[in-house]
């Protein structure tokens, strides 16, 4: 079987489909397509999600997410809570039981110690480990027997479905990794490319950035699954090239993350050999308002810091009459179609998270003109630009190179000279705008513009850490090397203190409250961030696949276990 | 030979090189079509945006007007239709075609006069001969194309930085190509400098004590100038093919900003509308072939062998 | 000759050295970082964790030396070591990729064989197609055959592969569905139905690249017999009553294959060059995609040394012309 091409498998496979509930292996061979190849299946070294998502079909954690995003037990026997006695009451300390009878794809029991071990790995103060965050707060983690584990927080932790759970922080094997603590982690490369893991695939072959080659656990805890013997995740190519293998060739079976622009999803769609699958998650594209002065004329290492105020965007009505002027639903037109939808919100979900602030679904040009006109912007000299005090509405705006970034830049510097105000376009190398380096002066963190657009979102469910990154106290800045979160320098001391209320919440529904209200402060009080587009995840499925559900909560391949093929 | 008997007969003005040059070169019927569709092209782009004023790169700011103008076919209103954004693909030829064509001959001149630079002081300086000679085979040994690519991702956004986006990469794609093709133009003239050094009238010149920095403006540049010719116009092709294929790799120019490789870089993410990639790229190829049938005649024709017969 | 080839590696490796420098130098100084791979989710002081364990931080004269040594030192004795089983480099750290952790040589040498396998298929088929078509051409110069192969030739290297490929595939992978759109680096023939697919998958990048290369070989090929059609031998050996076909393909092909032959050796090299957009364009994850996907996330390590390794490639090539040349014609080895 391994010596088919994937286009002839597929064919052929589609032939000798049993049907849904088959046994272990008799679906025969699947073709999953990731575009950016894995590079790693190490979560720990790598924090890509082409990487994170091929690892989970070996690596498990404790718990993971589901489609609604709500956690379930996958090695545990179930999901503690304080009203099962799983958490203290006072939320520092959360104990796991694991499945009895668990083992590793190479037969060993997995036992309390491998979880432990796994902490160890991550915290290890030379490994690098690209999740450290997860296990943030642990100071110690004990195991009474091989089947429990009890992990002990310094603080009360309301969310604690963070170490141990989804995709992003698995349990390693002990026994495989031992000699890959801290400095070691890179250079132990059979363990990094053929992880032992409890998921339904092992690792037959590797391939940097190419391809993985992977068979059906044969020591998987479900005797009946997975359905497909064998499955070759494969790398390479581009967002089009890979939904047309799926859709229009049918040379694969799934394709992750087929971003591709509207006329090409209906094009796709005619073609009738798959179907698109689209759900939506916590990333929005925005455009951040620098509430900072970034005039180059300042000394540097004054451009965009708390010292001076913007001159122009520290008037909201400027910042209000912008985001009035953006028809959000023609930017999801041009750019995302069904992947796409329009929004208001910086936490766009999980449904109980997310503020029902519509506001601004609307375009109003006029009324933006006019809020600009009553507040005292007003073109004196009739060059098109308005002004004040001496100051013309004038703004640099970056983002960095895409093409769809790139269509959005136009159409909005567009709507925005409709207004009267004058745009400079930047666009900024993706790897020098998300660089992070200090001595850079194009990154997203040093803000050398007025507005920026970007998309960012968050790990999980919780929107506690994301509300955070605009505190007062995140401001990036010359005395921490630019490294703060809070990319607008929104400072306001209310914000603050809700926040700190948010964090000795435990109540869920309180929570959900408080975190609107953030949303809101941020948004439509005082469009500090002007979100724009709520960006789904869109990958094709072969019609001959069976049992997919897309998950943007956890990895898409979660329930790979669950995969059929259909007659 | 019947030709010689019938010009003694007669008594003509003395005929000119660039005369003899000329005559060779219209013999040659692929150079005279290349050199047609070269000017066709020219004049598209220079005089097409007088004639025609659609707009190029600002997009329509009216939404609802703009969705309804993306990728339509050739229409009166649009000649070769329109993208994905509703720009009309005629007007963004246009301008993209000028950006190619100018990056094509300035990075050629830029490599002509770095190659005849040195290749002029290697030839003429013995001391010099050796260093330069050295550095000529070290940057022939580099891996261009890579290294290219490593230059306009690295250094892009630093130049850009400083220049402005599109005058930051015009440079830098220019410079970057110049610096990667200097090397043949170096070596050629390196080896007609040798020869002419020899020559009866460089000796006598210098015997007369003229310093070296006229002999090599007087004598020896003219001299070197048809084999420089020929190497030019192949130097033009390749730099409009580098180019483009620097944009084609989405290293090139802005998206928004066209040339016929960024075009043709965005049309490829479009391929529903396959004809929006077949103008760029045909261009492209239009202008590089009529560019080496050019350079074939020139060969042809500077080469004083083949004009004589 | 020994002589003559010794003169010429000699020179080779201080070019060598300084393109290592200059290499090593252009890649590392350039402002950009591997830290804008990591997401945006990853908070900043996990992220500097990450930069530090990746060796970043150190002075540049220090990272270059620390290169040399495990480019030229250590990788060759990981190489020994595997070829026989010996412990020369004993767990000495390895040349890492930054982005996937994986020593950078096994990375190439996954890459290598796609890369090989194409190129090479095409080129050997350019040579083959390009040798007669040049050879005929010039026999028959100004015939409808050499105006029509000239055209076809200037066409070959006027259209840029990227547009011919793109075409290709449109037509034959997305209208069609003649072709496979992505290509199969796991697949190994071992029987004859893997053997047909792996040329079905060849098909569209193989015409590509040897139209290309076919294209510019002929031309040399035909420019190089109208010289040695011309000379005195010929005209000699036509008097002395010798066949056409000894003439032609004995006497003038053999002096003319000498300027050819050096064109084919040096074009090796630039076709590596030219695989990479082809690569790109019919997603073969070779040599070159993996150089332009380093790039895009700032992998200098892997950069660097693919950069490097071509540079080799280029020069040893060079050297091969040389030699060639000298084998060919005696005049130059004494030279």
């Amino acid at each position: 079987m391994k010596l088919r091409t994937a286009l002839l498998g597929a064919v052929a496979l589609a032939g000798m489909a049993s049907g849904a509930n088959a046994e272990r292996g008799t679906d025969g061979h699947v073709n999953v397509l990731y575009w950016q190849a894995p590079s790693i299946l190490n979560p720990y070294l790598s924090s890509g999600t082409k990487d994170v998502e091929a690892a989970s079909l070996v690596l498990e954690g404790l718990a993971g997410f589901d489609e609604k995003g709500e956690v379930f037990a996958r090695l545990a026997v179930d999901v503690p809570t304080v009203a099962n006695g799983g958490i203290t009451e006072d939320l520092t300390q959360i104990t796991w039981k694991l499945k009895p009878g668990l083992v590793w794809s190479d037969g060993s029991p997995v036992t309390s110690a491998d979880a432990k071990f796994t902490w160890e790995y991550c915290t290890h103060p030379e490994g690098g480990c690209a999740q450290a965050a997860r296990y943030e707060g642990i100071t110690a983690i004990e195991t009474p027997d091989a089947e429990t584990i009890v992990v002990k927080f310094s603080a009360p932790k309301p969310n604690p479905y963070q170490a141990f759970v989804g995709g992003t922080s698995p349990i390693l094997q002990a026994a495989q990794f031992a000699n890959c603590l801290g400095a070691a982690a890179s250079s132990c490369n059979e363990q990094n490319f053929k992880p032992i893991g409890t998921g339904p695939f092992v690792v037959k072959d590797f391939k940097v950035n190419d391809v993985v080659e992977l068979e059906a656990n044969a020591n998987y805890r479900d005797a009946a699954k997975p359905a497909f013997a064998t499955m070759t995740v494969k790398g390479g190519g581009d967002a089009v090239a890979a939904a047309r293998a799926v859709m229009e060739t049918g040379e694969f079976d799934y394709a992750w993350n087929t971003q591709i622009n509207p006329e090409m999803q209906a094009q796709m769609i005619a073609a009738g050999k798959g179907v698109l699958l689209n759900g939506f998650g916590t990333l929005v594209e925005r455009v951040e308002m620098n509430m900072t002065d970034p005039d180059p004329a300042l000394p540097e290492g004054e451009r965009s810091t708390t010292k001076h105020p913007h001159p122009i965007l520290s008037d909201i009505n400027v910042r209000k009459a912008l985001s009035m002027a953006i028809d959000r639903q023609t930017l999801v037109d041009i750019g995302y179609g069904s992947a796409g939808r329009a929004t208001c919100n910086l936490v766009p979900a999980p449904e109980m998270f997310a503020s029902d602030n519509t506001g601004c679904l609307t375009q109003d040009i006029e009324g933006a003109k006019a809020l600009l006109e009553s507040s005292g912007w007003v073109d004196g000299n009739g060059d098109g630009i308005r002004e004040k005090d001496g100051k013309p509405l004038k703004i640099v705006y970056q983002t960095s190179t895409n093409p769809v970034r790139q269509d959005f830049q136009a159409v909005i510097k567009s709507w925005w000279n409709e207004i009267g105000v004058d745009v400079e376009l930047k666009n900024i190398d993706a790897s020098v705008f998300f660089g992070g380096d200090a001595g850079s002066p194009d990154t997203f963190q040093k803000f050398y513009a007025d507005v920026e657009m970007y998309a960012n979102n968050f790990d999980g469910t919780d929107p506690e850490p994301y509300l955070g990154q605009y505190l007062c106290n995140k401001i990036p800045g010359p005395e921490n090397q630019w490294q703060g979160e809070n990319i607008n320098r929104f400072c306001d001391p209310a914000y603050d203190t809700l926040w700190a209320e948010l964090s000795k919440t435990s109540e869920m529904g309180k929570r959900a409250e408080i975190a609107k209200q953030l949303n809101d402060m941020l948004t439509k009080d005082s469009f500090t961030v002007v979100s724009l587009v709520d960006r789904g995840r869109l990958s094709a499925a072969s019609n001959t696949l069976g049992g997919v559900v897309l998950n943007t909560w956890d990895t898409e391949l979660w329930n790979a276990q669950d995969w059929t093929r259909l007659k | 030979m019947t030709d010689t008997t019938a010009t003694e007969g007669v008594i003509e003005a003395p005929r000119s090189q660039w005369r003899d040059i000329w005559d060779q070169f219209r013999t040659h019927k692929g150079a005279m079509l290349g050199l047609i569709v070269l000017l066709s092209l020219i004049v598209f782009v220079l005089v097409g945006p007088l004639l025609w004023r659609a707009e190029p790169i600002l997009v329509d700011p009216d939404a609802a007007k703009m969705i309804l103008s993306r990728n339509k076919p050739p229409t009166w209103a649009h000649p070769l239709g329109t993208d994905q954004v509703g720009l009309d693909i005629l007007a963004r030829m246009m301008l993209g075609g000028k950006v190619s064509l100018a990056v094509g001959l300035v990075a050629m001149l830029v490599a002509v006069f770095l190659g005849t630079f040195v290749g002029v002081l290697a030839g003429y300086f013995r001391w010099l001969d050796g260093p330069l000679m050295r550095l000529t085979d070290m940057f022939l040994s580099l891996p261009l194309l890579p290294l290219l690519l490593v230059i306009t991702f690295l250094y892009g956004p630093w130049i850009k930085g400083i220049l402005g986006v599109i005058m930051g990469s015009f440079v830098l794609i220019v410079v970057g190509i110049g610096l990667t093709s200097w090397m043949h133009v170096a070596r050629i003239v390196r080896g007609q400098v040798l020869a002419l050094k020899e020559r009866e009238f460089v000796l006598a010149a210098r015997s007369i004590g003229t310093p070296a920095r006229r002999i090599i403006i007087r004598h020896i540049l003219p001299n070197v100038l048809s084999p420089v010719m020929v190497a030019a116009t192949l130097g033009i092709a390749n730099a409009i093919i580098t180019e483009s294929v620097l944009s084609f790799l989405g290293q090139g120019f802005p998206s928004d900003f066209p040339t016929w490789g960024s075009m043709l870089n965005k049309a490829k993410d479009n391929l529903t509308y396959p004809m929006q990639m077949v103008w760029p790229g045909v261009a492209i190829s239009l202008t590089v072939l009529s560019v080496n049938y050019i350079g074939d005649g020139l060969r042809d024709a500077l080469d004083p062998r083949i004009r004589g017969r | 000759m020994l002589n003559y080839v010794l003169r010429r590696l000699l020179i080779a490796i201080p070019t060598l050295l300084l393109i290592s420098l200059v290499i090593f130098l252009l890649v590392d100084l350039a402002p950009g970082s591997p830290a804008s791979e990591i997401p945006l989710t990853v908070p900043p002081e996990v992220r500097a964790k990450i930069m530090e364990s990746l060796g970043v931080n150190e002075p540049v004269h220090v990272r270059y030396f620390l290169w040399m040594k495990q480019f030229f030192w250590t990788e060759p004795l990981y190489g020994i070591d595997a070829m026989f089983g010996t412990d020369f480099a004993q767990g000495a750290p390895r040349l890492i990729s930054y982005s996937s952790r994986v020593p950078v040589f096994q990375y190439v040498g996954e890459r290598l064989p796609q890369t090989l396998t194409v190129i090479g298929t095409a080129y050997v088929l350019a040579v083959l197609i390009a040798l007669p078509i040049g050879i005929y051409s010039a026999y028959r110069q100004y015939s409808w055959f050499d105006q029509i192969g000239t055209f076809v030739a200037m066409i070959g290297f006027s259209v840029p592969t990227f547009f011919t490929g793109l075409l290709l595939i449109i037509l034959f992978t997305v209208n069609l569905h003649w072709f496979p759109s992505i290509y199969n680096t796991s697949l190994q023939v071992t029987d004859w139905a893997s053997f047909k697919a792996q040329v079905h998958q060849m098909v569209l990048p193989v015409i590509v690249l040897a139209l290309f290369n076919a294209a510019e070989i002929s031309r040399y090929t035909r420019s190089s017999m109208l010289e040695n059609l011309a000379q005195d031998y010929v005209r000699t050996a036509r008097a002395k009553g010798m066949g056409e076909g000894t003439v032609v393909l004995k006497h003038v092909l053999r002096n003319s294959l000498i300027p050819v032959v050096t064109v084919i050796a040096l074009g090796i090299p630039t076709v590596f060059g030219g695989a990479i957009i082809t690569e790109q364009v019919f997603k073969i994850n070779g040599i070159g995609a993996a150089l332009i996907g380093a790039i895009h996330v700032n992998d200098l390590p892997v950069v660097q040394t693919i950069a490097f390794l071509t540079a080799i490639l280029i020069v040893l090539f060079n050297l091969v012309a040389d030699v060639l040349y000298g084998l060919l014609d005696p005049r130059i080895r004494y030279d």
